[in-house]
């Protein structure tokens, strides 16, 4: 049968052709889908990216120096150093008032102020900053890396497997905070440092499902269509198997999330965390909170608060996320 | 079963090797300190004649390779000093102590806190969990569901933080600061022990709620149950002898696979409560670049967490049918 005697499709009777609305909407209506069956996910997905929003709005330098941004020679007043002037208890995140230490809460301090007078509420929201960058960060390096061991020994099984999963065993046979502490304590400690490290460590291990997932995907009929039609290998690992184990990957980079909020700041309470005048949560409940906490209880109880409200965010959009991604396993948590 | 227990031996030892290996480069060739520098700093003096007998005696002279040889022991069978595979774990730099002796003392200390939390962790979650599934969907069963999802979202130092500042304002009460092992003074040991337990065994039993929860769910579904509600037996045998047993399969799994982590996790309850285990030995190595201590450790955990993980397998095997005649 030629083409031509099937018709195009729009002369079909009866049948409309879907009208493909704008990426901006479809987007808005899954957001609403999302929301309406999952009323408890969607609220903690907001809680989340206040979370995201709440550490930008922090200045960062005690002195009033606009920046400049981009390729501009003008310089452009930064957002978060006019919220400084305009909202009265808001602070630069290390500013000391040596006058005002350990204060209780007033109008200029809603939530007091530490031993040396740091403003905690800015320093708590400065650490969602903190806690938000590096558990993205991590989950990004370690899902790329699993992704990538993960495909690549599912893929081609035989040696390079084998190998692969040699190295996967080693990580997998060293306590993650354990080797965490070595590493970090022995390094000096930054931002990118903890970044890298934590999602080096946490790739190998990720990558176990996925190498299960990429297995079961390659005993599809399409992969072996794709091959019969002379697919290079590369091609159908990006093209077919990545796109079938996307879900997975979204899936186990939510519930790390929440699990690398919690080894940060355990890493900081312990003091390999960020170093000092960088406001962490488990930093703030290791020096300053346990040493003036019988005068200032407040240092002891809201940093964890904030932990305990983003890591129980995290796992409960995970939750929901699983619900509508993954229909096997709806309804059995 | 003994083929599979072999051959199940047989795969670590690659991986025992690999980690050796890793500990290594990771502590001799990425370390950016030297050590070396730190000792001879407390000399005062830095002649070259003081470095290479320093290098000598630490071990750290020769190529990478021998190095290694002689931390793993290879180099005993040719006359050298005794390494990994006769059982030393050589010595501190600081306290010039072997790592070895120092463990003995420490490792019963870390796994006696591991094992009470895990204990206090499954006394608690089991039952509840077991109770949740039996009210399915009621007001019991979300209560629970969502006292179990804040555990395991709560940093449990967090509590260890809150428990002893609101002791202190409340009740005037502070962890006791003088450690007593077991065998000199047993309760002054257990007043110790239980509170870090308890609060070490928290973080774990969110999960263990929600696993149990879900696999009785899935095994009260089961033919098999209907089939002995059938015959006429009584409910607590359906749901001790057939409902419980085969939902706690993969229970058994996460405890087993949990246990190496939460000795891991002890580190940092035995800082917080003052506690000479493992994880402090850890931490005040690292901060001293005491490496063959650092080296020791991280190796002895590797080990522990392997067997523990073998174990696991082979518990499993035996649990299973469907796996033992595989």
């Amino acid at each position: 049968m030629a083409v031509s005697e099937l018709g195009s499709i729009a002369e079909i009777e009866g049948w409309e052709a879907p009208v493909h609305k704008p990426l901006p909407i479809r987007l808005a209506l899954g957001l609403k889908n999302f929301a309406r069956k999952k009323p408890l996910g969607f609220v903690c997905g907001v809680v989340v990216i206040f979370f995201f929003v709440i550490g930008d709005v922090v200045p960062e330098t005690t002195n009033k120096v606009s920046r400049t941004i981009g390729l501009s020679d003008h310089p452009v007043p930064y957002l978060a150093d006019q919220l400084e002037q305009m909202v009265p208890w808001l602070y630069p995140y290390a500013k000391q008032d040596l006058r005002a230490r350990l204060e209780g809460a007033s109008n200029a301090h809603l939530l007091g102020t530490d031993a040396i007078g740091r403003d905690i509420l800015s320093r708590l929201m400065y650490g969602a900053r903190t806690a938000v960058m590096v558990s993205f960060g991590a989950v990004l390096i370690s899902m790329s890396m699993g992704a990538f061991i993960g495909i690549m020994s599912g893929f081609y099984g035989g040696w390079v497997d084998k190998v692969l999963y040699r190295i996967v065993d080693v990580f997998q046979a060293l306590p993650p905070l354990v080797i965490l502490i070595v590493i970090l304590g022995i390094f000096d400690s930054g931002l990118w440092q903890l970044v890298i490290v934590l999602g080096v460590i946490g790739g190998p291990i990720q990558s176990r499902t996925l190498r299960g997932q990429t297995i079961y995907v390659m005993a599809s009929p399409f992969i072996e269509a794709a091959r019969v039609i002379g697919c290079s290998d590369r091609r159908i690992m990006m093209r077919y198997i990545l796109p079938n184990v996307f879900a997975l990957i979204v899936l186990n980079a939510t519930f790390s999330l929440g699990f690398l909020v919690l080894l940060e700041a355990t890493l900081s309470f312990l003091g390999y965390g960020l170093p000092p005048p960088f406001p962490s949560w488990g930093q703030m409940l290791s020096l300053e909170g346990r040493q003036y906490m019988r005068t200032q209880p407040g240092l002891a109880i809201y940093p964890g608060l904030a932990i305990g409200m983003l890591v129980f965010s995290f796992n409960l959009f995970g939750d929901a996320l699983r619900d509508v991604l993954d229909p096997r396993l709806r309804g059995s948590r | 079963m003994q083929k599979y227990i072999l051959q199940r031996l047989l795969l670590t030892i690659p991986t025992i090797t690999l980690v050796t290996v890793f500990i290594f480069l990771l502590l001799r060739v990425f370390l950016p300190a030297d050590v070396i520098d730190l000792i001879i700093g407390e000399y005062g003096r830095n002649d070259p004649e003081l470095r290479a007998a320093l290098e000598r005696e630490l071990g750290l002279s020769g190529h990478l390779y021998t190095q290694y040889f002689e931390w793993v022991g290879v180099s005993w069978f040719w006359g050298g000093e005794r390494g990994l595979l006769q059982g030393d774990l050589g010595a501190s730099l600081h306290s010039g102590r072997p790592v070895l002796g120092e463990l003995q003392r420490r490792i019963p200390v870390s796994f006696e806190l591991g094992l009470w939390a895990q204990f206090c962790s499954i006394i608690a979650s089991v039952p509840l969990g077991v109770f949740a599934a039996l009210r399915q969907d009621r007001f019991a069963d979300y209560g629970l569901r969502s006292v179990a999802i804040l555990l395991a979202a709560v940093p449990s130092f967090w509590i260890a933080v809150l428990v002893i500042t609101f002791g202190s304002i409340w009740f005037n009460w502070a962890p006791p600061i003088n450690f007593r092992y077991l065998t000199e003074d047993p309760v002054a040991h257990f007043k110790i022990m239980l509170l870090p337990a308890l609060i070490i065994g928290l973080t774990p039993s969110g999960g263990l709620i929600r696993l149990t929860r879900t696999q009785m769910l899935e095994v009260l579904r089961q033919d098999y149950i209907r089939t002995a509600h059938a015959k006429g037996l009584s409910q607590t045998t359906v749901l001790y002898k057939h409902a419980l047993r085969n939902a706690l399969i993969p229970v058994v799994t996460v405890i087993g696979v949990g246990l190496p982590q939460i000795v891991a996790g002890t580190v940092i309850f035995e800082q917080i409560f003052i506690i000479p285990g493992m994880g402090r030995y850890l931490v005040d190595a690292v901060n001293n670049l005491d490496y063959p201590v650092i080296q020791g450790l991280t190796f002895v955990f590797a080990v522990l967490l392997m067997v523990s993980v073998l174990l696991v397998d082979i518990s499993y095997a035996f649990l299973d049918p469907r796996i033992r005649f595989n």
